[in-house]
């Protein structure tokens, strides 16, 4: 079972999203337990394939038999394992805490929501399993469009930001296709590695020429600082079901590809010009660490706040990547996980304000206070790992990309992720002084719940700790391995 | 100039489509506009992915050993099966979503300039 295990991470989802309709006609509350029943079945693969490549090294499948560098191959990595495991895990309890807010949020519309989640998770699958540039765009697709759809899936105004983000995701797909198109003029080739082999042979011009189409496409999608603009209206105006869903997990899927493109295909500093694209790559990360964090630290909107984070913690992973030296790449691959269970388990919170507690502002927060003890513990942990406190794992993707700045002798970058991680303090503080010091501002009868929501927002709070102390094995484990072998 | 034209001429009809793409993408007043420019540059996309496929002479890439010929590349062409459905699901989807927009705000005009866009 071992060798298909790449295709069965794709296929378990989105054959399960194919039948879904079909389920939904049985029985509409059968839905929530088919979308869980899968996501549970797809997580303990993941797990599987984790143990699998852990001991025996990496997973690889071709497709109809046809090897590579003819046919299109499927990869389960050591990186993958890190991808594979943080969409499954993620979206497990994500979707697993929505059941009360989706029929709250959008009633009736069940279905359609665990169809497109469904379909969200098998794309964002392939594209972490994929080896091919080409079959990367058809994921990156699959995903695209139904991420479009769930943001659309919320109150008024959504369709309108949805639109947006079509037009901004689509031109970004539409570039990484012409550079790919470059690269494959350049070199003749499509798979990955095979790419990688033959870059030196092909025309620089292109070559170069491709890369940076590339990387600016896959900025766009993961809402790289300037490219950002689709993420704080998407992210914040649709329900709070769909935004806990992608927000963790889709614009990390999108840097964790830009992360194997360059490193994978590239090589560091193998090409006169990479170094310039990783030197703008790094700057674009500190301008989105420091920007991002002063317009978080100015909202008033809590969902708006957590999007500006997203952006800003996205800035440190390609920080990481444009180091390009061990510590910077492991702490930014170590960095997309940890912020995918933060904003996993703050999203979550969210929602549960929102919906439970008819809380949206960050200056409202205090109505939480006493009435949703869990909640509140979960929000804290999650908060303080943002910050950087030592055991909770968002401490260590910070330690680890400040050790590759300060290793590097970019002075200038250290004081950009110094200077990043102090605004985040302060908007984390904001939002905690609000939820636990101010007084509450109403006496209202409401208490905690619904309980799933709290329990999913518990254990990826969990999942925060565990990550945190396990950070050191992750690195040895799934990480460096992989960076020796290049 | 004509030796260029006929080499690299082609290659200008994918510079003219995304140019005309990005600038109704940039200057449109309504959502439909943008739509289209959308697609504009999509299709640049692929007629440079066709135009990568072809070989002076080629023919259809179709073997047959008692027929000397020069194929095209078939691979561009499959590709762009492919991302001409991509493209057409992303309009598909685009249709939808304007209108929805048309529905509850009764216009596609881009409300940017009131900041409701975000």
């Amino acid at each position: 079972m071992n060798s298909i295990l790449p295709a069965l991470l794709f296929l378990v989802p989105f054959v399960a999203a194919l039948l879904c309709v079909f389920v939904g006609r049985l029985s509409r509350g059968l839905v929530w337990w088919w979308t869980i029943l899968t996501m549970a079945i797809t997580a303990g693969l993941a797990v599987l394939g984790g143990i699998a490549v852990h001991s025996e090294g990496p997973i690889r499948v071709h497709m109809g038999g046809w090897a590579p560098p003819l046919g299109i191959e499927w990869a389960l990595d050591f990186w993958g394992v890190l991808g594979v495991c943080m969409v499954a895990v993620v979206s497990l309890f994500t979707l697993a805490g929505t059941r009360e807010s989706v029929r709250l949020e959008l009633p009736g519309r069940e279905i359609s929501f665990y169809t497109c989640a469904l379909l969200l998770v098998s794309g964002l699958m392939g594209m972490v399993l994929t080896a091919d540039l080409f079959n990367l765009f058809v994921h990156m697709e699959i995903t695209a469009l139904s991420a479009y759809a769930l943001v659309a899936a919320g109150g008024r105004g959504s369709a309108r930001v949805a639109f947006n983000y079509l037009i901004m995701g689509s031109v970004g797909a539409t570039l990484y296709l012409l550079g790919v198109g470059f690269l494959y003029s350049a070199t003749g080739s499509l798979n990955m590695v095979d790419v990688g082999l033959r870059l030196a042979a092909g025309d620089q011009t292109l070559v170069m020429f491709g890369l940076s189409l590339i990387a600016v496409g896959l900025g766009v999608k993961m809402g790289l600082f300037p490219l950002h603009g689709w993420m704080p209206g998407a992210y914040s105006r649709t329900s709070t079901s769909s935004a806990a869903l992608m927000t963790p997990i889709v614009t990390k899927v999108a840097a964790f590809v830009l992360i194997r493109i360059l490193i994978h295909v590239f090589g560091l500093n193998v090409l006169p010009g990479v170094g310039t694209m990783l030197v703008i790559l790094c700057w674009a990360g500190a301008a989105a660490m420091i920007f991002g964090g002063l317009l978080a630290l100015v909202q008033s909107d809590f969902r708006r706040l957590l999007v500006y984070s997203s952006i800003s913690q996205v800035g440190l992973v390609a920080i990481g990547v444009g180091l390009g030296n061990f510590d910077g790449v492991a702490g930014g691959l170590l960095h997309l996980v940890n912020d995918a269970l933060m904003k996993g388990v703050l999203f979550l919170a969210a929602g549960l304000a929102l919906v439970r507690f008819g809380v949206a502002r960050v200056d409202d927060l205090g109505r939480l206070r006493g009435r949703a003890p869990w909640t509140a513990a979960a929000i804290a942990i999650a908060g303080l790992s943002l910050v950087g406190v030592p055991p909770l794992c968002g401490f260590f993707g910070k330690w680890y990309v400040l050790a590759g700045a300060l290793d590097g002798r970019r002075w200038g970058l250290a004081s950009a992720i110094v200077a990043g991680s102090v605004i985040t303090a302060i908007y984390v503080f904001r939002f905690l002084e609000q939820l636990f010091f101010r007084a509450p501002s109403s006496q209202e009868e409401r208490f905690e719940g619904p309980g799933l929501l709290v329990v999913a927002c518990l254990a990826l709070a969990l999942g925060v700790i565990f990550f945190g102390l396990g950070s050191g094995h992750m690195v040895e484990w799934f990480i460096a391995p992989q960076l020796g072998l290049e | 100039m004509s030796a260029y034209l006929t080499s690299h001429g082609p290659y200008l009809s994918f510079v003219v489509l995304v140019a005309l793409g990005a600038y109704m993408l940039l200057t449109h007043h309504n959502l439909l506009r943008a739509l289209v420019g959308l697609y504009l540059i999509q299709s640049g996309g692929i007629v440079f992915f066709i135009l990568l496929a072809f070989r002076t002479g080629g023919t259809v890439p179709i073997l047959d050993e008692h027929i000397e010929m020069i194929p095209v590349n078939p691979l561009p062409h499959a590709l762009m099966l492919t991302a001409i459905v991509v493209g057409v699901a992303t309009l598909g989807v685009g249709l939808a979503l304007l209108h929805r927009i048309q529905e509850e705000s009764g216009h596609l005009e881009d409300d940017r300039l009131e900041g409701n866009s975000e």
